[in-house]
């Protein structure tokens, strides 16, 4: 047996890949509790709208300064992640503006719904949210700066024989590409569009999902072939995309890990 | 019963079901009722009796006799509860399919008041969790504890089920788990999800990302038995790190053929829809795995001892 072929070592180096992960998502999950706790600080700050306006923008001024400074130093991992900051800082904003004031224009959904609930809540909450945001477009969420840096990291983790099992489960309920192929259905990709309830929805493959930036549970990453989607879970709402955020998914093959 | 045969020993509490089956067609017809079911679970004092479906929300014709083939051997054996180790709506999940995909086929086992406990699988919209006859609690992921003699009766020990969204399997899901299941005092530890950690599947296999991550917290804390679906098979995969798995994905869709035999696999089958019966009786778990037909394709006992459960302190 070839040591490219031996099942014993494909699974040493996934357990060391998804460790490796986890350590990042750890991190992540370090610094959005820390961000979380100042968010939570200054809104019980009674101040006016004018203060909080000049707040945001110094903190917007703070970035800028930051972003300079990286980029005089060609500090490359700094640079990426102030790029994710800001998708994170795009999607949290997404949270707190559009999706909580919607969900509360519509009501909460019990925990114990029937179907037709279901049904009428989220076809509600799409609805409300797309009032919301009607001139939303591809890129705000996953801002310019941050899409290629998207892709690196994305690629990184389906890279090599390590990425074989991530290429491999990405096409797991992935509707174009999906390896069972009565279950293949085109899904056309626009903002403020419904999700089809029809089509599956990707496996996020852990290593993936664990070094992507950390979004908030009402939004989710997935995959439509090659192509990253956010969606408002609750909504059933794509909110951005970004073509061909994963390298092609095909070749997929290597090793002979059970 | 042309084209088929079978022979079941009976052995020490459990049946060991040797079944060969004709060569089947794409599109085969309504199977004919079996001679009637074997079953020989024991049906001990107390003991805890549920079953396992997956991959069932089609509303086709297979998921209905199915059903009907469960509702028939309750009769037999009266399970308390189903877990659904996901794909419970396939297609378009408007409030007519839930009734034309769950709520129908299952109605004579929810009318006895069998509570049905769902894992998602990625053909589950995620707001599937708030639905009511799901038992989700409007959570993706959940614990629910199941003593021998009733899922309410909290006595010391007992069945501890772990449900988990192996579709995003985020880092505080993760934690959850981790923490969920170390602070368990439970006996027995089963964890039910979509996404096989091993299978002998041709469309999909095992998922080795999702076993690199979830095998470590499993192994760690004592899990004895994970269910699983995805592959339209059903499959008991030898003992694993101490951990029995099955894949139990052939309750309303099936993949004849799909089954390609590894050194995984302790018994398969791909011929027919199955569903599966088990009853934990102290240390063991009796299983029954059965076709549409009624018949037993594989059974046997999980002896906690013999897994890698450690005993709680």
């Amino acid at each position: 047996m070839r040591a490219d072929d031996d099942p014993a070592e494909i699974q040493r180096e996934l357990a060391e890949k998804i460790a490796k992960a986890l350590k990042k998502a750890a991190e992540a999950q370090r610094k959005a509790a820390e961000k979380a706790a100042k968010r939570e600080k200054e809104a019980r700050e009674d101040i006016t709208e004018a203060q909080q306006e000049a707040r945001e923008k110094a903190a917007k001024q703070q970035r800028e300064a930051a972003h300079r400074a990286a980029e005089a130093a060609h500090d490359v991992d700094k640079l990426d992640a102030q790029a994710l900051d800001l998708m994170e800082d795009a999607v949290e904003d997404y949270v707190k503006k559009v999706h909580k004031p919607a969900e509360k224009q519509v009501g909460t959904l019990p925990d114990k719904a029937t179907a037709e609930q279901m049904d009428a809540h989220r076809r509600a909450l799409a609805q409300a949210i797309r009032a919301m945001r009607p001139q939303a477009k591809q890129g705000d969420l996953i801002p310019p700066g941050a899409q290629p840096v998207v892709k690196r990291v994305i690629a990184a983790e389906l890279a090599g024989r390590a990425g074989a099992p991530a290429r491999k489960e990405i096409l797991s309920g992935n509707p174009p590409v999906d390896p069972d192929r009565d279950d293949r259905m085109s899904v056309r990709l626009a903002v403020n569009a419904d999700y089809p309830t029809a089509a599956a929805l990707s496996t996020v493959p852990p290593s993936v999902l664990l070094t992507l930036p950390l979004l908030r549970k009402e939004v989710e990453y997935h995959f439509v072939n090659r192509d990253l989607v956010l969606l408002d879970v609750q909504a059933n709402l794509i909110l951005d995309f970004l073509r061909n955020a994963a390298p092609p998914l095909t070749g997929t093959a290597t090793g002979k890990a059970r | 019963m042309s084209g088929r045969w079978s022979l079941r020993i009976a052995l020490a509490g459990a049946t060991i079901a040797i079944l060969a089956t004709g060569l089947a067609k794409a599109q085969a017809p309504a199977p004919a009722p079996a001679a009637g079911p074997a079953l020989t679970l024991p049906l001990k004092d107390g003991s805890l009796r549920f079953m396992v479906m997956g991959d069932t929300g089609t509303g086709d014709n297979g998921q209905y006799e199915t059903a009907r083939e469960m509702a028939a051997l309750r009769q037999q054996f009266p399970f308390e509860f189903v877990v659904m180790v996901g794909d419970n709506i396939y297609g378009s999940d408007s409030a007519a399919d839930y009734q034309k995909k769950f709520e129908t086929p299952y109605k004579p086992l929810l009318d006895a008041g069998v509570k049905f406990y769902a894992s998602l699988g990625n053909h589950d919209n995620p707001n599937q969790a708030s639905y009511a006859l799901f038992n989700m609690g409007g959570q993706r992921y959940y614990t629910f504890r199941a003593s021998p003699g009733g899922v309410s009766k909290l006595t010391h020990g007992g069945v501890r089920f772990f449900a988990i969204d192996s579709n995003y399997l985020k880092k505080d899901q993760l934690d959850w788990l981790d923490k969920e299941l170390g602070s368990s005092g439970s006996d027995w530890k089963i964890c039910f999800f979509h996404h096989p950690l091993y299978s002998s599947g041709k469309t999909h296999g095992s998922a080795l990302e999702t076993r690199a991550t979830l095998e470590p917290i499993f192994m760690k804390n004592g899990v004895s038995v994970v269910l699983t679906g995805h592959d339209h098979i059903y499959e008991r995969i030898k003992l694993e790190q101490g951990i029995q798995h099955f894949v139990i994905g052939s309750g309303g869709s099936l993949r004849r053929g799909d089954l390609a035999r590894t050194d995984l696999t302790e018994k398969g089958y791909d011929q027919d829809y199955v569903f599966m019966l088990a009853e934990i009786a102290g240390d063991e778990m009796y299983f029954s795995a059965v076709n549409r037909r009624g018949q037993v394709i594989d059974s046997g006992v999980v002896r906690r001892s013999q897994t890698g459960a450690s005993p709680t302190p």
